[in-house]
């Protein structure tokens, strides 16, 4: 009598969403962080990190090593394409911190951070992008350039406007 | 290097402290940045929400659905087996005693002979056939699957003869 085992495995659907849970755990406040900066709203950023991680749980396979590049470059598509779709005015949050009382420093500093969130979303959608994971997610030019998918001196050159965008932008308001 | 403001070009030995020094308007843009990039810093310890919860939520709601699919696809593919292992034996037994099917051509004077020659045929075809009797190995495919409670394993034995599947 010849025996020949055949087995089948169907992946256990439980152990697989707790391995994801444990991902996003480690990434979420990073890909909240930059849908927030580039958006300006919390419920827009809410929304978009909710749809990236669903789009991260059905390509898990597909994602080798470091899930970070790839969850930047698919935040920032999906964050664009929200921007285009949205409603034209765009009221940044005016959430602030609770500052110390009588702080002067830490209620300037909120006050700028305010302006800067403001001031973001009066760039251009590239210049928004990489003044983002530059500044905001500390991200090196190179970085910014592989997410985006351009060479790195138009990515210091996009950066370098911003800046100067925004230090305009916050000084004329000041 | 271009000033902005004064619309200055700065050579690159030009020294844009020099320039700075000279130059209020890019001064105070100079501080405008240089404070910026201190907020910028001050951003990463901002509370942000979490929609773990809900993303969480609606994966396990997901997967559930997906659950009851996969079991109705494991259900399919058992029967599948079954049945590609049932059409094989019976092809198999087809081709070992073919059935003779032998057209009888009747006269139009005989027609009333008709009926009779075809009761013949079929009481041939019906004849019971001859029991196989096989000295080959026996081949038993053991098909096991685990399923997502891992208290449940599905197993299926399918015994061909002569070795075939």
């Amino acid at each position: 009598m010849v025996t020949e085992e055949l087995t089948l495995t169907i992946l256990s659907a439980e152990k697989a969403s707790d391995a994801f849970e444990t991902v996003m755990a480690a990434h979420e406040r990073m890909v909240m962080g930059t849908a927030y900066r580039l958006l300006g709203r919390m419920e827009d950023a809410q929304d978009a990190t909710q749809e990236v991680f669903l789009r991260l749980f059905k390509n898990l396979g597909r994602i080798d090593g470091d899930p970070k590049p790839w969850l930047y470059r698919v935040t920032v598509n999906v964050c664009n394409d929200h921007y285009r779709r949205r409603t034209p005015v765009a009221e940044p949050d005016e959430r602030q911190a609770d500052p110390a009382p009588g702080a002067q420093r830490v209620l300037e500093m909120d006050e700028r951070k305010r302006l800067l969130m403001e001031g973001i979303q009066t760039l251009a959608e590239r210049e928004r992008t990489a003044v983002v994971l530059r500044e905001f997610q500390g991200l090196s030019t190179r970085q910014v350039a592989e997410i985006l998918g351009v060479e790195e001196v138009t990515v210091r050159s996009q950066i370098s406007v911003a800046r100067v965008k925004l230090a305009k932008y916050v000084r004329d308001r000041k | 290097m271009t000033c902005q403001e004064c619309e200055l070009a700065l050579g690159l030995d030009q020294n844009v402290d020099e320039h700075l020094a000279v130059c209020a308007s890019c001064r105070e843009l100079a501080e405008e940045l240089r404070a910026n990039a201190m907020a910028f810093e001050s951003f990463a310890d901002d509370p942000l929400p979490t929609v773990r919860y809900r993303v969480m939520a609606q994966i396990r709601s997901r997967s559930s659905a997906r659950r009851v699919m996969r079991w109705g696809w494991a259900l399919a593919a058992a029967a599948m087996l079954v049945v590609m292992f049932a059409v094989s034996r019976g092809t198999r037994e087809q081709t070992r005693t073919p059935v003779q099917i032998s057209h009888v051509e009747v006269p139009l004077q005989n027609r009333e002979r008709k009926g009779a020659d075809t009761a013949d045929i079929a009481s041939k075809q019906r004849a019971p056939r001859p029991k196989r009797i096989h000295n080959g190995p026996t081949h038993v495919v053991s098909v096991k699957m685990l399923t997502p409670d891992p208290d449940v394993v599905i197993y299926w034995q399918i015994e061909s003869e002569d070795g075939e599947k």
